[in-house]
């Protein structure tokens, strides 16, 4: 890689928060032409933000961007496109019904009444041909595989004449021949004299296609160093950082009675893909079992399965001794499963409805929520009222409706909800994310108290402090297998993010 | 030879009662494709109709009641697209009050712009009248069908081919396809999704006002009550018939369109189909094409625009 | 790394002024006002309307009134005709109104209850008509009950066609329901002018008369059970939309469908009950239209109220409570056009126009409710060095 003497982008002094989290502290980035350079973190570490910064959707709080020395605002993406810069995002920006083509000249500015699709079709299919792309020109992108619609999003930024590449996450949900052809694409992009950003969390990425790689932890960045410079472990180290495992997790004792088990489970993801793939879990009564790992490697399958809402194509579920393996959610729910979803609003709450009203909407066909034939009113307002006590839980006006109280309220009056139904298993997903402290150690003061109460847990999450602080076990999932398990106490953070990271002994990434 | 002249007789009178229809039709196709569904073509299509025959007459001039039915509807279609737009009203609710207000103001302002306040019924105002195409009229059969009709007809000749071709192969099109599939993604791509949505709207409103303005004063000339026979509400069914596309729209315009006035001549060849049974055809085969088309094979290609009837709104400003 | 040799120092500040609209969502009070507001809007507009077609807005206000209610003139003497007409129009709004509002209730856009009401009359015609002459050992107080049974089933079975395309094929039900209304509303138009129709009625477009044991007696005025059918039916559907169970189970699926699933919910079992208890409602709808007002089925008895309830529906905020309040106040308004028309001198159909006046202004106002409206200042200082 040759030295240019000036980066083509200069990112000084960039701040962005959002409500509740800071997610650029102060970053500074360089871009310079012909390299590949990696922007390594964990969940919320700031990546996808400072680069959409880049990319024209979002605008700074603070900070300035400097393209070819030149001082310039992105506000939008079309901007940033006229400035050369493209991204390829994790959610595709593209129209199902319409062809490679027509996505690609879609935006671009031009006479209204013409369209010359011939000789558009033509560039871009040498462009494909130039870099080994193969992108069908005639067939409607909703009908294409993920990888392939991955690689029309690249041919759109190179027909654009981008010179610089932005990718986040791209093999997220590519198979490991896909990321392959996609690393060779990468390397003959800069070979050109184009600069590539890479949003990864997996190391072998950042090893094999960066010249550059940045670390980002907590919003700000860690180190820049070339890759041939920085060993793996210091880049682990460097990702994870200072963990103090929380001297307050006395540990479970084993009671040796097995709740939940999963033996080789098998599932595809929306895409059509494979989500879970021989996946083999035991949670053990009075038990917490951490499940991490960065989000994306099959966690939300895996959730799904579980309660019901996605089928297995492979292996079973045991609960209790019972297979449930095609279980309802209705079913897995008597059965004895609770559940904490990932996104409380979506999936956990009912947002018009008041907290009395959401703290039954699993229990509401219950003998002692009923009057007759009448839901007892009273009786869920009592026991709301007991409730919201037990757990300290904030409501200023118990007519309100829900999604007007703060998000560490709304967490509790799911956690205490599922709490209170009768369960062997819960299930929790990213239970304390965007919450403040304190509410955070009310969460966690719960799920200890619910090993307590010998049940089991199963907890998700991509943030591996918490995992540290709760769990008896861990289990690492990468690329949606579970890549290592080991006891919490006495392993090693780095341990688990080099798990995390696809950097797991003899294990191969893909 | 018989059979075939009245085979082109009924096709005849197919093609000038699909005219108002095919106007209709075609804007609403404008409007669908970039994702907005109007429930209220019914009330536009009425008081166009209305006005354009109230303005005729007064003015005595066709042209001004063209140019008044043109500006009612896109007047209407602006009150639409300003309230489902930019207020965000649901399109369902919206339209079918867009409905009772047009219905209402037709049949409101019909009983009261005749002459000195009286009602416009039983007048007779200027119309359009067929207009031969020197030559190409005496064709044999085909000459009296296509080249012996109204001047909305004719316009339709050119109108319709143009449409596909601004649909389907200039930017124009691409973007306003582009909006009702995906109004984020295009937003974000920079195509100002409401933008152009309100502008189809209006534009289709204007076809819509030409359909109206053809009823008036061609098809029925004069003003009576409900004098469209509910061709706004055949035309939004026969949208989804031609799946969106205008070409289609033609042959769903006139397989339906003469539908009733069809039924006199096939009672003449000893069909005795029921009028009502007639006229449930179009909304009978649109259910059948509705039923198709959702169907995933289908739905990749000759869709629904994924983006109909949702509303869209900028995701608040970009922090 | 070097920087580009400085020249000069130089300080832009970029200012640029826009508008950010946010989703957020009003509270109680704040509602109440911007109703409040909207109502004086509305009432302002309908003044302007009327000044503009030279009428005097109070007069005409006043007629309205009048026209929809009677006066003390009017009551002093016992003389509620107005009132009673104005109920009597309230029957089928509000049936249709509670059976959208049912269907609602889980985001089903029912826009068919016309359809459904249609196929609630044609079944209650067909029995009127002919059950005697199929059963000839029928007794007559048997003939009521089973046209009350077969209109509120044929109501319910044609809801079930939309929800059945929609469950299995995933059809858009605002399509479908509004497809189907018209196949109902013809399959209607060909009975009475055709096979059903008035053998004595000399071409006249409708059936024959309904015997005495097929109509539903009068209470007052023209007023008939079909009142009674309707509040019966708002105080069960009150009972079980938001008292049982059931009704919690509905609601929470409307309001959130994929926290219902995950909650365990059968979707398509509520689905498709909901869907049942809507038509059968509509059902009821039309068959109290021809065997308590009309006598018979024929041309203005599908007079299309669905698109009213619709809009009801949406007023009255998918409340039960609110919704007899509202169809009655709708009702009110439909009927006072007529009285218009004789006071004033206005077409009756300047009802319809105030109407749409009305609602184009609560559309806005709803906005409000919905939205927040602020100016944002977006400074961007950008140092050249």
């Amino acid at each position: 890689m040759e030295g240019n003497t000036q980066p083509l982008v200069s990112m000084r002094g960039i701040w962005k928060s959002f409500p509740g989290i800071i997610a650029n502290q102060d970053v500074n980035l360089d871009l310079y032409a012909g390299q590949v350079h990696a922007l390594l973190g964990e969940n919320g570490a700031g990546k996808s933000t400072l680069m959409n910064i880049l990319a024209g959707l979002y605008l700074p709080d603070a900070g300035e961007i400097l393209i070819h020395g030149q001082q310039t605002a992105i506000p939008t993406p079309r901007r940033a496109f006229e400035l050369g810069i493209g991204m390829v995002h994790q959610h595709f920006m593209l129209v199902d019904s319409f062809t490679a083509v027509e996505n690609i000249v879609l935006g671009m500015n031009g006479p209204a009444l013409k369209l010359d699709l011939r000789s558009a079709t033509k560039q871009i299919q040498s462009l494909s041909e130039q870099y080994n792309l193969d992108v069908p020109m005639d067939i409607p992108v909703g009908g294409m595989t993920v990888g392939i619609r991955q690689r029309v999003e690249i041919l759109r930024l190179l027909f654009r004449q981008t010179s610089i590449l932005i990718f986040d996450e791209p093999t997220a949900v590519l198979t490991p021949q896909e990321a392959d052809t996609l690393g060779r694409i990468i390397r003959s992009l800069s070979a050109e004299g184009k600069a590539v950003v890479y949003i990864t969390h997996k190391l072998r990425e950042v090893l094999e296609f960066s010249h550059m790689v940045t670390v980002l932890r907590g919003g700000k960045i860690v180190a820049t160093q070339p890759v041939d410079q920085v060993s793996e472990s210091q880049l682990v180290e460097m990702m994870i950082g200072e963990r103090f495992i929380s001297p307050t997790n006395p540990g479970g004792s084993e009671s040796g009675i097995e709740v939940l088990r999963l033996v080789n489970v098998q599932t595809m993801n929306d895409a059509g893909s494979p989500a879970l793939r021989e996946v083999n879990i035991r949670v053990q009564k009075g038990e917490i079992l951490g499940i991490a790992g960065v989000s994306g490697n099959g966690q939300m399958e895996l959730a799904e399965i579980l309660v019901g809402l996605r089928k297995l194509t492979g292996g079973e579920i045991w609960l209790n001794g019972k297979n449930v393996s095609g279980n309802s959610a209705r079913q897995l729910i008597d059965n004895g499963v609770a559940y904490v979803p990932g996104e409380r609003m979506r999936y956990g709450l009912v947002g018009p409805m008041t907290v009395a009203e959401n703290l039954v909407i699993k229990g509401y066909r219950r003998k002692e929520f009923q009057k007759g034939i009448f839901l007892n009113y009273n009786r869920m307002a009592y026991s709301s009222r007991e409730i919201v006590r037990e757990h300290s839980i904030k409501v200023p006006d118990e007519d309100m409706p829900i999604h007007l109280l703060s998000g560490g309220n709304q967490q509790k009056v799911i956690l205490a909800r599922e709490l209170h139904e009768p369960h062997l298993l819960l299930i929790v997903e990213n239970p304390t994310r965007g919450l403040d402290v304190k509410s955070t150690a009310v969460i966690h003061q719960m799920l200890l108290k619910e090993r307590e109460q010998g049940n089991a847990v199963l907890l998700i999450s991509s943030d591996l402090d918490e995992l540290l602080a709760l769990s008896d076990r861990i289990a690492v999932m990468y690329a949606g297998r579970i890549v290592g398990e080991m006891s919490a106490s006495g392993t090693s953070p780095l341990e688990i993010g080099n798990l995390m990271t696809g950097r797991g002994s003899g294990s191969h990434p893909s | 030879m018989e059979t075939v002249l009245v085979i082109s007789g009924i096709l005849a009178i197919a093609l000038r009662s699909a005219t108002a229809l095919l106007y209709t039709i075609l804007g609403e196709i404008i409007a669908e494709r970039s994702g907005v569904m109007n429930l209220g073509l019914e009330g536009m299509l009425l008081s166009s109709a209305m006005i354009a025959f109230a303005a005729a007459y007064h003015s005595e001039s066709l042209g001004l009641g063209v140019l008044a039915a043109v500006l009612m509807s896109a007047f209407l279609a602006a009150i639409f697209a300003g309230l489902t737009i930019f207020f965000q009203a649901d399109q369902v609710l919206t339209g079918l009050v867009l409905f009772i207000f047009g219905s209402g103001l037709s049949s409101f302002l019909g009983q009261r712009l005749g002459p000195g306040g009286a009602t416009l019924v039983g007048l007779a105002g200027p119309k359009f009248s067929r207009i031969p195409i020197p030559i190409l009229s005496e064709i044999p059969i085909l000459g009296d069908l296509f080249f012996n009709q109204d001047i909305f007809l004719y316009a339709l000749y050119f109108i319709i081919p143009v449409c596909g071709f601004i649909l389907y192969r200039t930017r124009l099109g691409l973007n306003l396809r582009a909006v009702g599939e995906n109004p984020i993604t295009s937003d974000t791509l920079g195509l100002r999704a409401q933008l152009t949505r309100f502008l189809a709207v209006v534009a289709g409103g204007a076809f819509v006002g030409l359909g109206g303005a053809q009823i008036a004063l061609s098809y029925s000339p004069g003003w009576t009550d409900g004098m469209t026979s509910g061709r706004g509400w055949i035309a939004f069914a026969l949208v989804i018939f031609s799946t969106w596309d205008p070409g289609r729209a033609v042959l769903g315009a006139i397989l339906f369109g003469g539908i009733s006035a069809l039924q006199f001549r096939l009672q003449a060849i000893g069909l005795a189909v029921p009028s009502a049974v007639l006229r449930m055809l179009p909304y009978i085969f649109t259910l059948v094409t509705l039923i198709l088309i959702s169907s995933p094979r289908f739905l990749k290609r000759a869709g629904i625009p994924a983006g109909l009837g949702r509303n869209f709104i900028r995701g608040g400003e970009k922090n | 790394m070097e920087a580009a040799p400085i020249l000069h120092k130089k300080t832009m500040t970029l200012k640029t002024l826009r508008f950010k609209v946010d989703p957020y969502s009003a509270d109680r009070t704040t509602r109440l006002k911007i109703s409040g507001l909207s109502a004086i809007v509305a009432i302002l507009a309908s003044s302007g309307l009327f000044l503009l077609v030279g009428a005097n807005p109070i007069q005409a206000f006043s007629s309205m009134f009048t026209g929809a209610f009677g006066n003390w003139e009017y009551w002093s003497v016992g003389e509620f005709y107005q009132l009673s007409e104005t109920l009597v129009k309230m029957i089928p709004v509000l049936l249709t109104t509670l059976a959208v509002l049912t269907a609602f209730r889980m985001r089903f856009w029912n826009i068919g209850a016309d359809g459904q009401f249609a196929m609630g009359a044609v079944a209650a015609t067909g029995i009127a008509l002919f059950s005697k002459s199929w059963f000839p050992s029928l007794p007559d107080w048997f003939v009521l009950p089973l046209m009350f049974i077969a209109g509120m089933l044929a109501g319910a079975l044609y809801a079930s066609i939309s929800a059945f395309l929609k469950l299995k094929f995933g059809v858009n039900e605002i399509i479908s329901t509004l497809m189907l209304n018209y196949v109902a509303i013809l399959l209607a138009e060909y009975l009475y002018f055709g096979p059903w129709q008035d053998p004595q009625g000399m071409g006249f477009p409708g059936t024959a008369q309904f015997e005495l044991f097929a109509r539903m007696p009068r209470l007052f005025g023209r007023v008939h059970p079909g009142l009674i059918f309707g509040l019966v039916v708002a105080l069960l559907l009150w009972i079980w939309l938001d008292r049982t169970p059931q009704g919690f189970e509905v609601k929470m699926t409307g309001l959130n469908p994929q926290a219902a699933r995950y909650a365990g919910v059968n979707l398509v079992r509520n689905t498709l009950l909901v869907m049942l208890v809507s038509g059968a409602i509509a059902g009821l709808a039309g068959m109290s239209e021809v065997s308590g007002l009309a006598y018979r089925l024929q041309q203005g008895v599908l007079a299309g109220y669905g698109n009213t309830a619709i809009i009801v529906a949406w007023l009255s905020r998918l409340r039960v409570g609110p919704a007899v309040i509202v169809s009655f106040l709708i009702s009110a308004l439909l009927v006072s056009g007529e009285q218009v028309q004789i006071s004033l001198g206005l077409p009756a159909a300047i009802a319809l126009v105030l109407q749409g006046l009305i609602l184009f202004v609560f559309l806005i106002g709803d906005f409000f409710t919905r939205f927040r409206i602020s100016r944002v200042q977006l400074t961007t200082k950008q140092e050249q060095m």
